[in-house]
């Protein structure tokens, strides 16, 4: 099938090459090609790679991506496929050339632009041309088929954008997905339009199971969870001055005697943490050498009491519109209302996480490690329906 | 002339040398023994080896396959946007003619725009099993 759609496409692209492209013999001088004023982050670094997609692949070397050599060797690539390459990305660099040049003539009118938000407007039609000029450049098809997100350069439009609808396909629904069913909204706050991309991790853990990425909703056991998270926030639309970030980490369901219902722990709470499209994670470092100028609320674990119901740590994080005043905001962290200090400091939630506990054997030791008082023990509550 | 409860003598045995010809269930071609042969070849092997191999391509053709993909869905919208374009541009040229028409000359205007007598009007005959029994109206005229 593939092989015979390729084959069509080649008569019909061979045909429109004879009438527009005789002239060009070599792909090697077009606005692809041309790093000056492009990213060198758009390059195909593979060499070996690079070579076989843009010459043809030796069949007595096979191709490079290809790791088991007897398979290399056996390896045959498609008909016509390497001169209709040819034609088609020709075709495509101009189509790309013609961008790069409404983009110039736009970037002269941001030179002589009077308001901010004509500047901003100007800005955001140049992003979108960017994301058409370079989306099906095969370089960049490559490093965004094959690459991890983590080694692509988020500061390049295109790849913000494709990692933007990478993350919309799987990662954000799950999240939602997890954020609904747990009731992480509207129990903390009503709800989220979600903006960012949020990833944690326990780093200090040493087995893979425990210090990778938190699946949204994991329930995880206390030692996992005893040491501060590191957050990545990914940010996918274009972050021209410097942002600020709060993030806080709630517990809804702390048993309230009193009351005989639950109440909402502070757990964690960072604020004013600067973060941009590249520069997107509050790691161990950054809390070792900036922690103090970020941190109103130190972080201390989920404890989860003996036969208390499954506690939920919900993480939160908010766009500042202004610096915020550390000390204002430091203060108990029982009973926290977590709606009047989104609305006091006007807060603008755009992503969030959770991860879950309950009573394990290593609570006490963390309990102990923190400095806090012996756990309660409940009466076990026997579940209406029985598991079957 | 022999009489039998179903008719003629002659009746019957016509319907004796149909009943002959006559086979029950699904008329199958005969087939020659090497078709025979690799009919039974297929009808011992699953489904799933009887599909077309699926093309495992390595990255690299993968990429090149996109991108003449995209080449080819870039020039085909080329193509269209071009032809929409011209077509717009001869319905609006149309649509001035009969405005300029509207102006100067209402009655060649109209005349223009008169419907056109339908020779054959849908109303005449409608499909049906059977012919109707008054087979053609001789002095038809349209509804109004």
């Amino acid at each position: 099938m593939l092989n015979r759609t390729n084959l069509t496409r080649a008569r019909s692209l061979r045909y429109l090459a004879s009438k527009r492209f005789q002239s060009t013999e070599s792909s090697s001088t077009g606005i692809w090609s041309d790093f000056s004023k492009r990213s060198p982050s758009l390059k195909l670094s593979n060499p070996a790679i690079k070579k076989n997609i843009f010459d043809k692949i030796d069949p007595s070397e096979g191709p490079a991506s290809i790791q088991n050599y007897s398979r290399r060797l056996a390896y045959h690539s498609i008909n016509e496929i390497d001169d209709t390459f040819k034609v088609a990305y020709e075709y495509l660099q101009e189509q790309s050339a013609e961008k790069y040049q409404q983009i110039e003539v736009l970037e002269k009118q941001v030179a002589q632009a009077q308001s901010e938000t004509e500047v901003k407007e100007l800005k955001d039609r140049i992003e979108a041309l960017l994301v058409e000029a370079e989306a099906s450049n095969p370089e960049v098809l490559y490093n965004t088929s094959y690459l991890s997100s983590e080694d692509l350069d988020k500061s390049q439009p295109v790849y913000r954008q494709i990692l933007k609808e990478k993350w919309e396909a799987f990662d954000l629904m799950v999240t939602m997905q997890r954020l609904e069913q747990l009731h992480v909204i509207p129990d903390t706050l009503p709800t989220l339009d979600p903006k960012v991309d949020v990833k944690v991790k326990f780093p200090h853990n040493l087995k893979d199971e425990f210090s990778s990425w938190v699946t949204p909703g994991e329930i995880l056991p206390a030692f996992a969870v005893s040491q501060p998270p590191t957050i990545r926030i990914q940010e996918f639309e274009r972050v021209d001055q410097e942002q600020l970030y709060t993030v806080v980490v709630v517990n809804p369901d702390t048993p309230d005697l009193a009351t005989n219902s639950f109440s909402t722990t502070l757990q964690y709470g960072l604020a004013n943490v600067p973060l941009n499209n590249v520069d997107n994670t509050i790691s161990t470092s950054t809390l070792l050498t900036q922690g103090d100028s970020y941190t109103f609320q130190h972080y201390i674990p989920l404890t989860p009491e003996k036969n208390a119901q499954n506690q939920r740590a919900c993480l939160w994080v908010f766009r500042q519109a202004k610096p915020l005043a550390l000390d204002a905001l430091a203060g108990p962290n029982t009973h926290f209302d977590i709606r009047t200090f989104v609305e006091t400091n006007s807060l603008n939630p755009v992503g969030a996480h959770v991860w879950r506990q309950h009573f394990d054997r290593s609570v006490n030791d963390v309990r102990r490690s923190y400095g806090l008082e012996k756990g309660k023990v409940y009466h076990r509550v026997r579940q209406a329906h029985p598991v079957i | 002339m022999f009489k039998t409860i179903w008719g003629s003598d002659k009746a019957v045995a016509s319907v004796a040398a149909t009943s002959k010809i006559f086979i029950r269930g699904k008329q199958k071609a005969a087939m020659t023994p090497s078709t025979q042969r690799i009919v039974n070849q297929l009808s011992a092997l699953s489904a799933s080896r009887k599909q077309p191999k699926l093309l495992s391509l390595c990255n690299e053709d993968l990429i090149k396959n996109r991108t003449i993909t995209n080449a080819w869905n870039v020039y085909k919208r080329k193509l269209f946007q071009k032809r929409d374009e011209q077509f717009e541009k001869q319905y609006n040229s149309i649509k001035n003619a009969m405005e300029d028409l509207k102006q100067t000359s209402p009655e060649l205007f109209e005349l223009a725009n008169a419907k056109e007598q339908k020779r054959f009007p849908l109303e005449m005959r409608i499909p049906t099993d059977f012919p109707p029994n008054q087979p053609w109206v001789y002095n038809y005229a349209p509804k109004k």
